[in-house]
């Protein structure tokens, strides 16, 4: 009995033993039950956008802001940045890898190739388009970087700069080519994602219909061009704002700012403008600068309430402080309607276009037509026109009219405008985490390869 | 064994004819120790007829014998207490029984006894191969803490336990013998009576990074605080792979099991135990009085109340030198803790069931004032063993327990408590904290707020409305549970089985009331998590055992483990308050997402054996092999296999048993090698998008969620899957165990040497490839080490007895590869640097060790560093340094060319390093104790120092208290003319402008040497020994006993004991505590010293009353 009962017992273990070869193969085991292995373009479209708003807004845009002295920081780690540009090795690595990564040229370009294989030329020139904007940015603020190679783990694990001009070269091509996609509306080529009313295209996806939607596109596609070419022009000299003048003849043309490129936001905290949460969050870490507020007070300007809080009430006045100096007495701040969760910050404007075509004429020593953009600008923005131009009269106008935005950068660079207190560096260092896992990248200069600083101007 | 021989003389007892009328017997006596000393809960048994019991605290016992076991045959009677020989006597069951006394032997040793080995095995302690460490209950009880894992702090050699807050219920993270792990927890796997439990730490941080993450939000439990120490019978802690390879990949990082205490035959044993103790913390940062609130020795206009209403403050202690009053804010938001903890267990049993029950409530208030910083604990168990056949028990345990905890806001977030109260200028005060007049909280930052920004941020918290308004509850029901079975089939034959149920659900409540600082909508928020973690755990073994005569026995184990795990989480945010301070989602006008679901699966499927062979009761050979499948692996690496094998040989058994000499009574030389391994966490090794994800902001607060206008958004991950296999131990141990002067001391010395390959961690690769990193087994590490304990017992006698012993452990850890990395990330503390390299506090380092601070230093000579002096050509420090300064280091001085183009001051001033470096390493040199017990009559006196010899603490809570000004040091050292090198940071200078003066004005503090951590520039200079000395625990106790209680009160003793946790430090460290961690045990990272709550010290009274 006891032997029969071992026998039992160990063809139990045998039997027990060999009914669990599936225990390891359920398919919430073998695949993440949370996020998907596929993503539909449209997903990809979405995450995309915002991560050009989080570029746009974030740490990146505050940076810029507070070099260019729009703001002052008055709390570490703003004060150290604002006076004397410290920042860490790996502060804007977040920046770098959202250029490639996840939301970035990774995804772009997976919607651009499904798109394409499926027929969709209007869903891949839109992709096209937000490519060229994110990447320009990253060629602008770092010169010479991974394009051609990017965004290919497998093929290029550690990949080669191209050289800054290279890039821009490529993104006015693929912008060519995307103003030939979007611009053929014929219903076929519509088939996944694109089309009017889509809710998922947040800038102009309101727009009635697919052509209005697409002209919008094209005229940024334009206007895009223009930007890259005024980047290439110090360095290439006076064809470049030839080109600028061409493109920018069919880049963003609504004085109203409909067409503008702005950000899009909602009013909860993860969805709302970034520098709305960061100025709620941090009160007065970053103030007014004493740079830009007195440009403004300087001419009385009218986006002076748009732009900043009064520091006292009455009278109403505007006061910003230096760099970095701890501000002793009542000080402006972002204004309401600039901190508020839904404000859709502006990125690519009409006034952008303008200004460029302006800058263009100026540097050409077309004063006249000059003069008449700068003035269609300040109209548009409800400024007084003013009587005469100068270099100096358009790029402290663009400075006011882009505040907060990278571009204000770029322009200071090429031009020495407006007049600065301190001297904030010309470009970002290689991310340290980059540099250490990619031995392609190469030792950082001073400069980029177009900054060569102010040139001698027809404009005066 | 004595089982199967009583079933068969039972069976001939009742096969046997009835006897001649019988009378039944009564069996009484006392045991005691040879020094005379009665024992309690000592054993009596007369296996053969399977009847025990159990002494008195007098040393008495009865044993009744029914008249029809009593048929006049000799019996063997055995008598046994843990801590000594067992001594078995002959007795003839004929009337009249004389008195069977016992007079047993201390067996400090614990030789004979039978200890568990994991999976089911046991293994007599003389035959275990490797170093044993052992904490009983009498240790654990003594701790006086309510966490498991904080009880076992400096009670073994090697198992280095930290606590990351003085909040009751803090989690508390072990290291045993070395890091040897990036990636993955470095805490033991855990199992209570066999079967697994979790012990996870988890977070709000998923929901909201800026209060919820570890560098703030709150200290929250790790989960074996459900477990009730007064459970507890014994554990048994596997250091070693060799010992840890039967649990093969779950073992990598140790194993601790866990035995609760059982019932016994015998008279019915009821306990009470009533706890009542008090807490406070005693050390502090040393705060100046000063300076107040200002900027450049001037007064901030907004403080001194020159711009009325609604203005904000740059909130630093820069400003003028006071005259008035001013306010301490070192413990002004500090209160003495009390708790009470009451026991009552009852256990007993008969012939064929035991069964022991406990219910407990434990009440702990923190050292935080207000309404959340407590543990409530409620816990029952019911653990039984029943025969049901003659070869056939079956066996239940189940444990149900509630907790629930609160704890204040610490670490950096704008309600952070101690953030808030230490930097506070000493000018302000911050009560009342809601302005009378106008209703609204004022802080230092925002001092008279008007009602328009009621629900704005008050750029901080004022502390007292932090501690009483912010809520951060955790509520846990847990079921551990098991049944199971042993079935002796045949007398060389048994199976064991047990099926067992690990099930918590874990409701975490965040509440912010209206007007808080800390989040991006200070309109009020709630958030709500719930965590569901489950574990069902199958494990079946049969062992054979054999023998050849009494030289030759072995034994053969086959077993099959099947483990299932998952984790639920789930998470919503509710933003803005209807009514203040009710923090339920209902109260809230809009749920926030993202919400967060995820869910986890893992599934082992383990097989081993193990062998053992015993040679001349003197050899003692065990070899195992356990194959490991599990579903976190790559489907190609999917199974793996984890060998050991061992020999110890009790040498002084060549002496035929007799003691070799009286020096050397016992002596055991072992030896044990074995592999184990660490698994990944799931879905590393498949790709996918990432959902309910956010693009970070540089402050964390600021993310954008990845969906927008009712459109969900997906990206690729950052992180690209791996073909993972497991990590892998592989470590060498030999030592031995001595017993010297017969009994009267011990020596237990080991050598290990531990190589742990294929290390789980996200390699670093370049972004421009569209990932930040991928999953690799891409590193290895080294440790090796010593650990040696000695105890001595000078004084064994009736009326007196002494004992003292010492522990040391010494580790050596090695990072030898690290796939061409110079570093990698180690853990991270919330959002200061995870996923990148820079701007990690702490790193791993190729060639260096595991676990180590990285941050900036000065620029100093021998590092290569290359400056811009403004010349085409660049400036090499080493250039422009002797030999000697290279060699140590010397501080490089700038002059005016130099600061003009660097990162200093100026001329006089050191020179900011541009790249960050290993700064100091947290890992001891070596750990130790000293414990001691002192018996005099009834009064036990004992204690236990804590030794950490060794380890940098990275003090970022003076960094930042220099930068804000309100640090004593800033106060001493403000303006002061130095030279650096002779008068400030003295040590060898070098550079062009090295001995010219400089003064220590705000901006070097704020710009060059102390920062906001994360931000921070030159955190070396704070990164300091942390070495101590702790007075750990010390307690007085006295015992009642005698006829007078057992008489007129009918009870068996009552003890009192006053008890001492912490109450002395020696340190050199300046801050409040060099053992508190910023890291919890979530985060893995150790040694920063980050505006925690510091651990308290604690007087506990203690009542145990037994019937």
């Amino acid at each position: 009995m006891r032997r029969a009962l071992s026998v039992l017992g160990a063809a139990g273990v045998l039997v027990t033993l060999a009914g669990c070869r599936q225990f390891l193969d359920s398919t919430k085991l073998t695949h993440n039950p949370n996020d998907p292995a596929i993503a539909p373009t449209g997903a990809l479209f979405v995450a995309a956008q915002i991560d050009l708003y989080s570029q746009e807004e974030g740490h990146l845009g505050r940076t810029v802001s507070l070099w260019m002295e729009q703001f002052s920081g008055q709390t570490s780690p703003y004060s150290n940045l604002s006076s004397l540009y410290q920042y860490g090795v790996d502060d804007y690595y977040d920046n770098w890898s959202r250029s490639y990564g996840g939301g970035g040229l990774i995804d772009l370009r997976t919607i651009e190739q499904r798109s394409l294989a499926l027929g969709d030329s209007i869903f891949a020139g839109q992709a096209y388009v937000i490519e060229a904007m994110a990447i320009s940015q990253t060629a602008d603020i770092w010169g010479d970087i991974p394009y051609s190679q990017a965004s290919q783990p497998s093929a290029f694990p550690h990949p080669k700069p191209d050289a800054q001009q290279a890039v821009y070269d490529s993104l006015l091509r693929s912008l060519e080519t995307a103003i030939v996609f979007l611009a053929d509306t014929a219903p076929a080529h519509q088939v996944t994602n694109a089309g009017a009313g889509v809710a998922f295209d947040f800038t102009y996806g309101g727009l009635a219909t697919l052509q209005q939607e697409s002209a919008a596109w094209i005229a940024l596609a334009h206007t895009l061009r223009a930007r890259i070419f005024m980047h290439m022009a110090a360095k290439l000299g006076p064809t470049m704002y030839d080109s600028a003048i061409a493109d920018g003849l069919q880049g963003i043309a609504d004085p109203s700012g409909a067409s503008d490129y702005v950000t899009e936001h909602n009013a909860t905290a993860t969805t709302a403008n970034v520098w709305s949460d960061f100025m709620s969050i941090y009160p007065g870490y970053i103030v007014a600068a004493s740079t830009m507020i007195n440009l403004m007070n300087a001419s009385n300007d009218p986006r002076l309430p748009a732009y900043w809080t009064p520091a006292t009430v009455s009278p109403t006045t505007y006061a910003g402080t230096p760099p970095g100096v701890t501000a002793t007495g009542p000080v402006s701040q972002l204004s309401g309607t600039r901190s508020a969760q839904t404000f859709t910050q502006p990125v690519v404007t009409y006034a952008e276009n303008t200004l460029i075509l302006a800058e263009a004429s100026c540097q050409l020593g077309q004063k006249a037509n000059a003069l008449s953009y700068l003035q269609q600008e300040q109209s548009a923005a409800g400024a007084t026109p003013a009587a005469a131009v100068s270099l100096q009269a358009i790029m402290n106008e663009k400075y006011v009219a882009m505040f907060q935005t990278l571009e204000a950068w770029n322009d200071y660079k090429r031009t020495g405008f407006p007049t600065l207190v301190g001297t904030p560096p010309r470009r970002l260092t290689y991310p340290f985490t980059e540099r250490e896992a990619n031995p392609n990248i190469p030792a950082d200069g001073a400069r980029n390869w177009n900054d060569t600083g102010p040139v001698s101007s027809n404009c005066g | 064994m004595s089982r199967i021989s009583r079933l068969f003389l039972l069976a001939a007892v009742g096969a046997s004819p009835p006897a001649l009328a019988q009378q039944s017997l009564t069996l009484r006596g006392t045991v005691t120790s040879a020094a005379g000393l009665p024992l309690d809960i000592a054993q009596v048994v007369v296996p053969s007829l399977g009847l025990g019991t159990q002494t008195r605290d007098d040393g008495s016992y009865v044993l009744t014998i029914p008249a029809n076991l009593a048929t006049g045959q000799t019996v063997l009677v055995t008598s046994r207490a843990l801590g000594f020989k067992a001594k078995t006597v002959s007795v003839v069951l004929q009337a009249p029984l004389a008195d069977v006394n016992f007079t047993l032997e201390a067996n400090p040793l614990q030789l004979g006894e039978i200890v568990v080995t994991g999976a089911g095995t046991t293994r007599e302690v003389e035959k275990i191969a490797n170093a044993r460490s052992a904490v009983d209950s009498g240790l654990i009880e003594k701790s006086g803490e309510a966490n498991i894992v904080a009880a076992i702090s400096a009670k073994a050699p090697g198992v280095n336990v930290v606590e990351n807050a003085g909040d009751p219920g803090a989690s508390a993270s072990i290291r045993i013998r070395g890091e040897n792990t990036i990636g993955r927890p470095s805490d033991p796997l855990i199992v209570v009576d066999g079967i697994p439990v979790d012990n996870s730490t988890n977070t709000v941080a998923a929901l909201d990074a800026q209060t919820g993450g570890p560098q703030g939000g709150v200290a929250s439990p790790n989960r074996a605080i459900d477990i009730n120490p007064d459970d507890i019978a014994s554990m048994e802690i596997l250091k070693g792979a060799a010992a840890g390879s039967i649990y093969g990949a779950r073992a990598g990082q140790g194993v601790i099991l866990i035995t609760t205490k059982s019932g016994r035959s015998g008279a019915t044993i009821t306990t009470l135990r009533s706890q009542y103790g008090l807490s406070d913390v005693n050390h502090f940062p040393d705060l100046q009085r000063q300076y107040g609130e200002g900027d450049q020795g001037v007064a901030d206009p907004c403080a001194s109340g020159q711009l009325g209403l609604n203005c904000r403050t740059a909130g630093y202690s820069w400003g003028q030198a006071l005259a008035g009053t001013t306010y301490d804010h070192t413990n002004e938001v500090f209160q003495t803790g009390a708790m009470t903890d009451n026991t009552l267990s009852v256990s007993g049993g008969d012939a064929k069931t035991t069964f022991f029950a406990s219910g407990t409530y434990t009440d702990q208030n923190g050292p935080i004032i207000g309404p959340h910083d407590y543990l409530h604990r409620t816990s029952v168990r019911l653990k039984a063993d029943h025969e049901i056949a003659p070869t056939f028990r079956l066996n239940g345990n189940v444990q149900f327990a509630n907790t629930t905890q609160d704890a204040a806001q610490k670490g950096y977030n704008f309600s952070s408590i101690t953030w808030t109260s230490w930097l506070t200028p000493p000018n302000f005060n911050n009560l009342p904290f809601i302005d009378p007049k106008y209703g609204v909280q004022r802080s230092f930052r925002f001092p008279l707020p008007s009602p328009v920004y009621a629900d704005s941020s008050k750029g901080y918290d004022n502390p007292f409305f932090s501690a009483y308004d912010n809520q951060s509850s955790t509520n846990t029901n847990r079921v551990v549970g098991s049944v199971g079975a042993t079935w002796q089939t045949l007398n060389w034959l048994s199976f064991q089985y047990t099926l067992g149920v690990d099930y918590a659900h874990d409701n975490r409540i965040q509440g912010e009331p209206l007007g808080n600082s800390q989040t991006a909508l200070p309109t009020g928020q709630v958030l709500s998590l719930d965590l569901d973690h489950f574990q069902l755990d199958h494990n079946l073994s049969g062992t054979a055992k054999w023998s050849r005569g009494p030289n030759v026995e072995g034994t053969f184990t086959l077993g099959q483990n099947l483990n299932a795990r998952s984790e639920q989480i789930s998470g919503v945010v509710g933003d803005g308050l209807f009514q203040d301070f009710q923090y339920s989602l209902n109260n809230t006008n809009a749920e926030r997402s993202p919400i967060l679901n995820s869910q986890a699966y893992i599934h082992n499927d383990g097989y081993f054996s193990q062998a053992t062979l015993d040679l001349a009761q003197q050899l003692f050979l065990k070899a195992g092999v356990r194959y490991d499948g599990s579903s976190t692996f790559s489907k190609s690496n999917q199974y793996a296999w984890f060998p050991s094998a061992s020999a110890a040989w009790e040498f002084t058994k060549l002496f035929n048993g007799q003691r070799p000499s009286d020096i050397l009574s016992f002596g055991k030389l072992r030896v044990a090698y074995g592999q184990s391994g660490t698994e990944p966490a799931p879905y590393q090794t498949v790709h996918f998008y990432q959902a309910a994800s956010a693009f970070q902001d540089f402050f964390s607060a600021a993310n954008l969620a990845e969906f927008l206008n009712g459109q969900s958004g997906l990206f690729s991950q950052d992180t690209l899957p791996g073909k993972l296999k497991p990590e892998r131990t592989k470590e060498l141990e030999g030592g031995a165990d001595f017993g010297l002067f017969g009994d009267r001391s011990d020596l237990s010395l080991t050598y290990y040497h531990k190589s742990t390959d294929n290390v789980i961690l996200p390699l670093v690769v370049a972004a421009s490839t569209g990932a930040t990193n991928q999953w690799a087994n891409g590193a290895a590490i080294r440790n090796d080490g010593v650990e040696a304990s000695l105890n001595v017992r000078p004084i064994q006698s009736k009326l007196l007895s002494w004992e003292i012993g010492a522990t040391y452990a010494a580790n050596w850890n090695k990072v030898t590869a690290l796939s061409g990395l110079q570093f990698v990330p180690y853990g991270g503390l919330g959002s200061f640097g995870t996923a990148s390299g820079a701007g990690a506090l702490e790193v791993t380092l190729a060639n260096g060790s595991v676990d180590n601070f990285f941050g900036y230093d000065y620029v100093r000579c021998g590092r290569g560093v290359v400056l811009s002096d403004g010349s085409p050509n660049p400036y090499s420090v080493d250039g422009h340094c002797s030999a000697s300064q290279k060699r140590n280091h010397a501080l490089f001085i700038a002059n005016d060319v130099l600061a003009a183009n660097n990162t200093a001051e100026g001329a006089g001033y050191p020179i900011l390093d541009p790249t960050e470096r290993g700064t100091g390493n947290p890992d001891p040199r070596w750990t130790g104790n000293i414990h001691t017990t002192l018996r005099i009559k009834h009064f036990t006196i004992s204690g236990l120092l804590d030794i950490r010899e060794g380890g940098s603490v990275y003090d970022a809570t003076l960094q930042t208290l220099d930068y804000y000004g309100t640090s004593q040091e800033s106060a001493q050292l403000r303006n002061k003319n130095v030279v650096f090198g002779s008068s400030f940071m003295n040590g060898p200078v070098a550079g062009p402008g090295a001995g010219t003066p400089a003064k220590l004005d705000q901006t070097f503090f704020q710009s060059y040497r102390g920062s906001i951590i994360g931000f921070g520039y030159a955190t070396a200079p704070f990164t300091v020994d942390g070495s101590y000395i702790k007075l750990r625990e010390i307690s007085v106790g006295y015992e009642f006993t005698g006829r007078f209680l057992a008489h007129n009160l009918g009870l068996g003793s009552i003890d009192l004991r006053v008890a001492g946790r912490n109450l002395a430090v020696w340190t050199s460290y300046k801050g409040a505590d060099p053992e508190v961690s910023a890291g919890g045990a979530e985060s893995g990272v150790q040694g920063i010293d980050y505006f925690g709550v510091p651990q308290t010290r604690t007087f506990l009274f203690t009542l145990t009353i037994t019937r």
